[in-house]
Formats: structure tokens, sequence, C-alpha cells
């Protein structure tokens, strides 16, 4: 009997761990979403959720299956008033990249990872951008655009090695 | 025993095979279906109007949490840099009081004079506007899509298409109105087209928003004098907004494009008006029925 308490309390242990990982994604989605006065700068908040997505499908892909990507992207589009199915489609198309790349990326220096991500940053920012200007009918103004993905990829560095560290708690 | 065993071998194999197909077509299935909505929501904005709404109706209460450490360190952040700005801030504020003193003895004058014009050509007053102050509870997050979300819905008496004012103008219009939450679309917004009127020229054009700091005046005639400083307001035209609403001044001038610094921007702004749809402007109402109570003792009016 001590012995079911102990494996129930130990699978619960587990399931809270890995539900953090969960966690701490839809805190990046709604914090992407949150206007934060000190910072005065909305553009860095773009990479949040993607600096989550980018992390977890390179290290731990089978948390992150693609139905859980389209879900995110879909919660996102809506709530932030995006076009829905953009984010999906972009988080989408990435995450197939990002699996297709993954064991080359797990094998490089954490500076290597940072450069994927500035890579996965413009692709996003850049299919966001054309999508818009057909909607509108005008191209975009390539300067915020450019200072949008460096702003945003200048985040990951911070959010890298909590990540990393939690990654490494999740396999004690 | 034998053939139980077999049964249960092709089915583990069946369901291996399910899994695998699953896993190989899913991400494009998935990715697909996603095009098809991006698609759809591109041609037709509407179409997911309502889900987008009940979504963001839901999700707003946990917005506003999320959000509260955060005001509460721009507060804390904004008190200490005000301590050390108040006392120039002091002094700027002695030079403007003087100013505005001698307006308003300018503006108690024309005041009279306006109402005793008014009186002789018998003009029935406009209608008092009512606004319902609200909280700033988030945005769009993206540089292509300017919109903020407010903590204030139908419930609250807001509704599609009212005008939203920023501490010195008007800073967009309500676009979703759900029961508790409501979508703002900003002046700078692509999609932004407001009719409005050039004070001192009394020209009429239509402003419109570029995804960038000034948005531009457009339908203006080509040989039309516009001077840099010139104040923009709210036509009225159409009935959507009351008219005279202040938006913002010319900022340039530049072959022909006319670019407007709004008064109001979103940053820093925690609180919002909603400035309640004008009646229909082309009928004067009398004025008994204006001095009718407003049902909603939470309203406020603006006097304009």
């Amino acid at each position: 009997m001590p012995g079911l308490f102990y494996g129930l309390s130990l699978t619960l242990m587990q399931a809270a761990k890995f539900g953090l990982v969960y966690l701490m994604l839809i805190v990046l989605m709604f914090l992407s979403m949150i206007d934060i006065p000190v910072f005065q700068a909305g553009e860095i908040r773009q990479g949040f959720l993607l600096i989550g997505l980018y992390f977890w499908t390179i290290y731990r892909p089978h948390l992150l299956p693609y139905p859980v990507i389209f879900l995110l992207g879909i919660f996102t589009d809506l709530l932030s008033g995006a076009l829905l199915g953009l984010h999906a489609f972009c988080f989408m198309v990435l995450a197939i990249i990002i699996r297709g790349q993954r064991r080359y990326l797990l094998g490089q220096s954490w500076q290597m990872v940072w450069a994927g991500f500035f890579v996965a940053v413009t692709i996003t920012q850049g299919f966001q951008a054309l999508a818009y200007a057909i909607t509108s009918s005008a191209l975009p103004n390539l300067w915020p655009l450019s200072a949008n993905i460096i702003l945003a990829s200048l985040f990951y560095p911070l959010f890298h090695p909590l990540f990393m560290s939690y990654n490494h708690y999740l396999n004690e | 025993m034998v053939a139980y065993s077999r049964r249960n071998r092709r089915r583990v194999i069946r369901a291996a095979s399910i899994a695998a197909r699953y896993s190989r077509y899913s991400p494009m299935a998935l990715t697909g279906l996603a095009a098809v909505l991006l698609v759809t929501s591109m041609f037709n904005p509407d179409m997911w109007k309502d889900p987008r709404t009940n979504t963001t109706d839901a999700a707003a209460p946990i917005i506003s949490a999320i959000g509260v450490p955060f005001r509460f360190v721009g507060d804390a952040f904004g008190t200490v840099t005000g301590l050390t700005q108040i006392r120039a801030e002091n002094a700027r504020l002695h030079s403007e009081n003087d100013q505005l003193k001698e307006w308003y003895q300018t503006a108690m004058l024309l005041r009279a004079e306006n109402q005793s014009l008014k009186d002789l050509l018998n003009v029935l007053p406009e209608p008092d506007q009512s606004y319902i102050t609200t909280r700033v509870i988030g945005d769009s997050g993206s540089s292509f899509v300017k919109t903020i979300l407010i903590e204030a819905g139908t419930l609250d008496g807001v509704q599609e298409g009212q005008a939203v004012m920023g501490g010195q103008g008007m800073i967009g219009r309500v676009i979703e109105a759900g029961a508790k939450a409501s979508r703002v679309l900003l002046l700078s917004d692509i999609n932004s087209h407001i009719p409005v009127v050039i004070e001192g020229i009394n020209q009429r054009a239509i402003l419109v928003g570029n995804n960038e700091t000034f948005p531009e005046l457009t339908h203006l005639p080509p040989d039309i004098l516009v001077t840099k400083g010139a104040r923009i307001v709210t036509s009225g035209t159409g009935g959507q907004f009351p008219a005279g609403l202040p938006i913002g001044e010319v900022n340039s001038v530049v072959s022909g494009r006319v670019d407007v610094r709004l008064f109001s921007g979103t940053e820093g702004s925690d609180y919002v008006q909603v400035v309640e749809k004008p009646m229909n402007p082309s009928v004067r109402k009398s004025l008994d029925i204006l001095m009718m109570p407003t049902p909603s003792s939470s309203k406020t009016t603006l006097h304009r």
C-alpha cells in the first residue's frame, strides 16, 4: 500500500513537472499580449511564445505534438486579433522545419541555436508581413520589420538558460 | 489460443500503421487547415468574429490578472522617475497655468458670444456625449495589427463602432464588443479610416492608418493648402462618431502627403474613454428629450 502511494505521488510529480512546460507556454502566449509599461516596446514581446515553441520543439519534441502547436497558434490568433490561421500556419511550418533540423541543432552550441531562432523569427515576421501586404494591398515598411526581428531575437539569450536548466531538471 | 494471438497481433500492427500514418500526415493536414483558415480570414475577416469575441471575453480576466504585476512595476517605476522630474514639471505647470488663465478668459467671452448668437438663430443645442472610462488590459502584440483590449463590454454599454479617447484625443474605435471585454482598432492601424475635418480651413478628409507612427490624410483636393500644426478633429460624417473629437495635428506636408501627429498614443495609457455613439446626427432632438435622465447611472457626461 505505501508503495502504491509512492508510485502515485511519483507519477503526479512527473505530470506536474512536464505540465509546467505547457503552463510556461500559455503564460508566454498571454505575456505577448500584455502591454509591459517598463519596456515601452511592444515589438520585443512578439518573440516570447516563439522562444518557448522553438526551444521545446528542439529539446522536448514529444511534449509539443503538432496538434498542440496548431492550437497554440489558433489561440494566439483569436486573442491577438490577427488573421485567423496566421500564427497557426507560421508555427506549424516552423515546427516542421525545426523537427527536420533537430538532430543538427542538438549538437550545436547555444549561439548556433540562437542563430537558428533568428532565422525562425525572420520566417515568421516575413510571412506575417506578406499576409498583411496582401490583405492591405500595401508594401510593409522594411525598417520596423527588421527592428522587430532584431529586438525579438535579442530576448532569446534571456530565456535559453532558464529553459535549459528546467530541461535538465526534467531529466532528473 | 493461436488464433486469438494472431488477431491481437494484427490489431497492434493496424494501430501502429494508423499511428505512423497520423504522425506522417497530421503536420501536413494541420498546416493545410491553418492555410484554409488564413485564406478565409483574409477574404472575409468577419467570418470568425464570434469565436474571436467569445475567446477574448473568456480570456480577458486571465490577461488582466497576468498584467497586474507588470502594472504594479510600471506604476512603481513611474513614481520613482516621477519624483526626480517633479520639480521641472512643477515649474512647467506654473507657466502653463498662467497661459491657461488668459485662455480661460478668452474662452468665457467666446462662449457667451456663441451662446447669444445661437439664441438669436434659435439653434437647438447639440446633445451631450456620455462616456465610459475603462482599463486597457492588453494589445495585439504585433506590429502588423494595431489593436488594444479594454476591460469593458456590452454589459457596460460598449457597442461596436464607438469612438475611444486617450488622455488628449481619439485613439481608435471599438471593432469587437464582447460581454466583458472589447477590442479597439487604433487610428494607426492600416485598416483604420476615419472621416475628419481640418480646423481652420474646414476641409473634410479621411484619416488613414499606415501601421506607422503618423497616419496620413487622404481624399484631399490637390490644390488645398494644409499648414503644419493645423488641428484635426472628427467630422461626424456618417454619424459613427460625434463631430469635433480632437485627433491630432498636421505633422508634415511633403509632396502632397499629409502626415498627422496624434494627440494621444496608447503607450503608457492605462485608461481610455469609450464615447457613446451620437444620436442620429441628421435629426436634432428637442431640448425636452435631451433633458431626460440617462438610464445608466455609471455613465459620465462629457461636455464639449
